[in-house]
């Protein structure tokens, strides 16, 4: 079948839908390609809580997706294991409020109540090489996990699979473009192409950094937009309707407990505390959201929500360091009278055909442990439009970095004892790729060095990502690495990072500094509702470090308007006492041979 | 039995020891206890007093290479600008440039005086330096180290700066800095131009540490740096190096600019002096420091062998539990590891700094640590406001929360409310509020100048 279109299908939105999408179109064949308005997993695919779990809060009503996203967690596992980390959990058997007379009688009913529950649960575990449950006593509960509140009757274990949600969307997308796939960051689209019939036939796009225009055309457009979804739909005219639900996280700077604890929330919404990478995460809440969803805020009361709920299971929070929140925009599915607790988590697509808009569908819901599943189920959809039979890979073909199995000791034995955290680290990121990584070291010593010390991420790693993980920006290059994310919050390692962009990503030193200072804010904005104790203190050095010590407000100032400015000029007024002439170029310095580098730089 | 002293200073950053150094020489017995050095430590090497041109924000205002005006005059601009300000409300403006004795000029001379290993400089106008930072950045400051002072605004014509990078320091790159120093330095080009910048690669020397490592930190590199005979390897491989750029027709630089990592001790005249002759007469200067920084560390030892040689006694310790009798504070105790040793005093100088310090501590509600005292910003405490509404939306916002401390009165002591709330506790340092270091243009100035009019105010107390 032929068509005069530059591509079969359209992807719009960078978020763990849009990049499976376009991963296994491309390994099928299709040519396409995918557009995101800022960068990939900057949405609720960024902002989970980094599990690809079954899903036990929707069990007692929403057992279709519990058992869907055990299913995808197994072929998760087995195309990225090294994205995964196990999080066995503890489920606390509380002791319920108000006693009387049967008392002892009704704490030996909830403790009977709950492993009923998991024993549910325990069908779906071996779907995603999950364990079973256990029952624990008190004295084994407390033993294992000594912070744990003693008002307890006992305990059950769940168990469930942690990943590194970022690394999960980046590797999707890379796999894609190694198929085949163009894949557009930071590219905002501005309107849709119809034929005259009404079909849709492509996309205008607008490429935020350089401000270059484009057209797309293709026979299919995808809508995976998230909770952006209905706002998108309606740029073609199309509608459609979600129920967002704003979720925060906080994070804290070190592991706080031994396993991941689940609690409840003064509402009685299930919440969980867990280890999670190098550091402990707590939440989410879950609110409708009608505000910005290009700027969801986690606030001061949102935090104080969760502290509360973490006290009951684990007294003694306050003791320990949060280093900063997370907050992000769920695209749950529409339900009118439901409490935001008791929508459901699966999916659906619509195909805008019947309102008039052919060519677009949008795609709604979904879990993070169940992307893989839609993504088939959209391909093969679009797969019968376009007359394509190939099978579906998805579930079989490993991610980029899944190739080969991780040899961590044999890589790091030769390297020096204080390099090795950070490789180590790097294996969990970059799997079997770590060796590409491992080999810039060898050409340069001086790589190994650790540009984020919290984490660790060594600045091969930093340099390698800047050049092939669709790094465009300062605040990708923490979502493939995890630079500052760790317990500094980038104090440390940012204008550092900045300056490795614009060695590798060949920038001017005016957008280095609007890198840096967009990069810092994203930080900021994550640290500022947890702005006490130590890291506040923390902050403290940050603001020393940035805006004393290298001086750097004036010159953002100066940067932002040096990059507005198409001629690169600057008009300031002059300040009385100091007359000065006016700049005239940004490039006034003396015409400069370079010299060329020296032979042996070891 | 229990010790005892005219002044206990509490604090021993750069505030604690030019407080203690001052009452010690106006005649006091001194002791200074202290946990760190604070945020002392991350000193870049500038001694930032007042900048006329940090008022010309807001606007895209960088002024690269301009120096602004006559410093006095820029403190009475601080001060009639920022009124909450140390330099407004201690009268700093009022006495800028008289005979008052409360100049700014006197406190800076003090620590210039006090420290003369670092070779602190003034320019001879009473404006600022304009220096290069290690990001690339300028910044204008009044005093700076020997090793660290080459005023971008001070070249001739036709200068050419050679950023240094040396192949055994991980994590410092030439090309970035000098990037960035063309942009900075561009914005506020003169009629001469402004200078070039040139990378200088200098290729790895040995000796090689461990198994084939390099250098990881600048104090790594700083301790090298501390051997003559391995400092004088890495100069001739920087001759070396400029040579092979002749050589080749490249441009050859007139300044050498490296990180601060010219030793851990303050580089002597002589040393900068043989440098400099070694590489054909090129001055080799330092950039302003990032912490983990070599000036604090320069600074702060030989601040605290000043204060010792003066007679000060330095204890590493913390204080606790103070006693007070009638706003008065009697006694503490002095603990370190299990010793815990009582000291009573006659006046107290408090200079714990803000949050990083450890002078003031934000969790749930606002306070000062050791006393009590209530925090306070733009008047208004701190207490237990939600943090949105002391913090701005992006990082480079004006935050309330930075400029946060205490309250003090003209002698300095702390107000709780409109009153005093002890009689004999002066304070010194950035634990004085009103002012933000990171933004006013005046850090290490305001923190020179409170803490030597602390010193002095305490000792006077002492004797009464």
């Amino acid at each position: 079948m032929a068509r005069a279109t530059d591509h079969d299908v359209i992807v719009l939105g960078g978020g763990i839908n849009g990049v499976g999408i376009a991963r296994d179109c491309a390994r099928r064949g299709l040519k396409v390609v995918l557009v995101e308005k800022n960068d990939l997993a900057k949405g609720a695919s960024g902002a989970n809580t980094g599990m690809i779990h079954g899903g036990i809060r929707y069990l007692l009503f929403d057992v279709h997706t519990t058992k869907m996203a055990c299913t995808d967690s197994g072929f998760i596992q087995r195309i990225a294991p090294h994205l995964l980390f196990r999080i066995p959990f503890i489920v606390p058997v509380m002791k319920p409020h108000g006693r009387g007379f049967f008392s002892s009688m009704i704490d030996r009913l909830y403790l009977e109540g709950s492993e009923i529950f998991f024993e549910a649960y325990d069908e779906f575990q071996p779907l995603k090489r999950g364990k079973s449950h256990t029952r624990l006593s008190k004295a084994e509960a407390l033993a294992l996990e000594p912070g744990l509140t003693p008002d307890i009757l006992g305990a059950v274990t769940m168990d469930e699979w942690g990943i590194d949600p970022f690394r999960l969307v980046v590797e999707n997308a890379v796999d894609a473009v190694e198929h085949g796939a163009t894949i557009l960051t930071w590219h905002e689209l501005t309107g849709f192409q119809k034929d005259n019939t009404g079909r849709v036939t492509g996309v205008d796009v607008e490429d935020r950094i350089t401000g270059e225009r484009k057209s797309l055309q293709g026979a299919v457009v995808v809508n995976a937009t998230g909770a952006w979804g209905p706002r998108t739909a309606a740029l073609a005219g199309a509608w459609y309707q979600l129920r967002p639900g704003k979720g925060v996280h906080i994070v804290y700077s070190h592991r706080i407990s031994n396993f991941g604890l689940v609690m409840n929330g003064v509402d009685g919404r299930q919440m969980f505390l867990m280890p999670h990478e190098n550091g402990s995460i707590v939440g989410t809440t879950d609110d409708d959201y009608y505000g910005d969803l290009d700027n969801p805020r986690a606030t001061e009361d949102e935090v104080k929500y969760i502290l509360q709920a973490a006290r009951t299971v684990l007294p003694g929070i306050d003791n320990y360091r949060m280093s900063r929140t997370y907050v992000g925009v769920r695209p749950t599915l529409w339900a009118w009278s439901k409490n935001e607790d008791r929508l459901s988590r699966e999916h659906e697509f619509y195909d805008h055909a019947t309102q008039g808009v052919p060519g677009l569908i949008s795609v709604a819901g979904g879990k993070l442990a169940a992307y893989r599943q839609l993504a088939e189920e959209v391909t093969t959809e679009i797969g019968k439009r376009l007359g394509n039979t190939q099978p579906c890979t998805t579930h079989a073909a490993p991610l980029p970095g899944a190739e080969e199995p991780l040899d961590v000791e044999g890589w790091i034995k030769d390297l020096p004892k204080k390099h090795r955290l950070s490789v180590s680290r790097m294996a969990y990121r970059h799997g079997s790729r770590s060796k590409k990584i491992l080999a810039l070291i060898d050409d340069d010593p001086r790589l190994a060095v650790e540009t984020c010390a919290c984490e660790p991420v060594c600045e091969a790693e930093v340099r390698a990502s800047i050049k092939s993980e669709l790094v465009r920006r300062l605040v990708d290059v923490r979502r493939r690495t995890r630079l500052s994310m760790g317990a500094c919050g980038g104090t440390r390692c940012q204008a550092r990072a900045s300056q490795l962009l614009l060695e590798e990503a060949g920038i001017t030193p005016q957008e280095q500094l609007v890198e840096l200072q967009g990069a810092m804010t994203a930080r900021f904005i994550g640290k500022r509702p947890v702005l006490e104790g130590a890291n506040l203190a923390t902050e403290e050095l940050n603001q020393m470090i940035h805006f004393l010590g290298a001086n750097l407000r004036p010159s953002f100032d100066a940067a932002r308007v040096a990059c507005d400015d198409e001629a690169g000029r600057l008009i300031s007024p002059a300040p009385a006492d100091a007359p000065l002439t006016r700049p005239t170029s940004l490039l006034q310095a003396a015409v400069i041979v370079p010299a060329p580098l020296p032979e042996d730089r070891r | 039995m229990s010790a005892s002293t005219d002044v206990l200073v509490v604090g021993t950053g750069v505030a604690g020891f030019v407080a203690a150094l001052r009452a010690r020489h106006e005649g006091a017995s001194v002791v200074v206890v202290g946990k760190s050095s604070g945020a002392s430590g991350a000193w870049s090497g500038a001694v930032d007093v007042a900048d006329s041109l940090a008022s010309a924000v807001p606007g895209p205002a960088l002024w690269g290479l301009h120096r602004g005006g006559v410093i006095d005059d820029a403190i009475t601009a601080t001060a009639a600008r920022l009124p909450r300000h140390p330099y407004a409300r201690l009268g700093a403006g009022r006495h800028a440039s008289g005979a008052a004795p409360r100049r700014v000029n006197d406190a800076l001379q003090f620590l210039v005086d006090a420290v003369p290993s670092l070779g602190l400089t003034r320019r001879d106008d009473g404006r600022n330096h304009v220096l290069a930072t290690q990001l690339g950045t300028v910044k204008r400051t009044a005093a700076v180290g020997r090793s660290q002072l080459l005023d971008l605004a001070e070249l001739p014509p036709g200068s050419i700066v050679g950023v240094v990078e040396w192949c055994d320091l991980a994590g410092f790159n030439a090309r970035p800095v000098t990037e960035m120093l063309r942009f900075s330095c561009g914005l506020g080009a003169g009629p001469d131009g402004v200078p070039g910048f040139v990378d200088v690669i200098v290729p790895r020397v040995a000796p090689r540490v461990g198994n084939g490592d390099v250098f990881l930190t600048l104090g790594e590199m700083a301790r090298a740096f501390d051997d003559d005979a391995v400092r004088a390897r890495f100069l001739d491989a920087l001759q070396a190096r400029l040579v092979a750029m002749q050589a080749v027709g490249a441009a050859t630089p007139t300044h050498l600019l490296m990180p601060a990592c010219f030793g851990t001790a303050p580089p002597s005249n002589e040393a900068l002096a043989a440098a400099s002759e070694k590489l054909g007469g090129r001055p080799l200067r330092e950039l302003l420091a990032l912490p983990p920084s070599s000036p604090g560390d320069r600074l702060l030892q030989a601040l605290r062998a000043a204060a010792v040689a003066a007679g000060v006694v330095v204890k590493d310790g913390a204080v606790q539990a103070p006693i007070v009798k009638d706003k008065r504070v009697v006694g503490v105790d002095v603990v370190r590891g299990p010793e815990r040793q009582p000291l009573s005093m006659t006046q107290v100088v408090l200079a714990t700094g803000r949050f990083f310090g450890g002078g003031l501590e934000r969790s749930h509600t606002a306070r000062e640590t050791l006393f009590d005292l209530p925090v306070v910003t733009d008047g208004v405490p701190v207490a237990d406001q939600f943090i949105g509404s002391l913090t701005g939306d992006v990082v480079d916002a004006d935050h309330a929360i930075f400029r946060a401390g205490l309250a003090v009165d003209e002698e300095l002591r702390p107000l709780a409310g409109r009153h005093v709330a002890l009689d004999n506790v002066t304070c010194a340092g950035s634990i004085i509020g009103g002012f933000d270091p990171t933004r006013d243009g005046a850090a290490l100035g305001v923190i020179v100048w409170t803490s030597w009019l602390a010193g002095a105010l305490a000792a006077a107390g002492a004797r009464r």
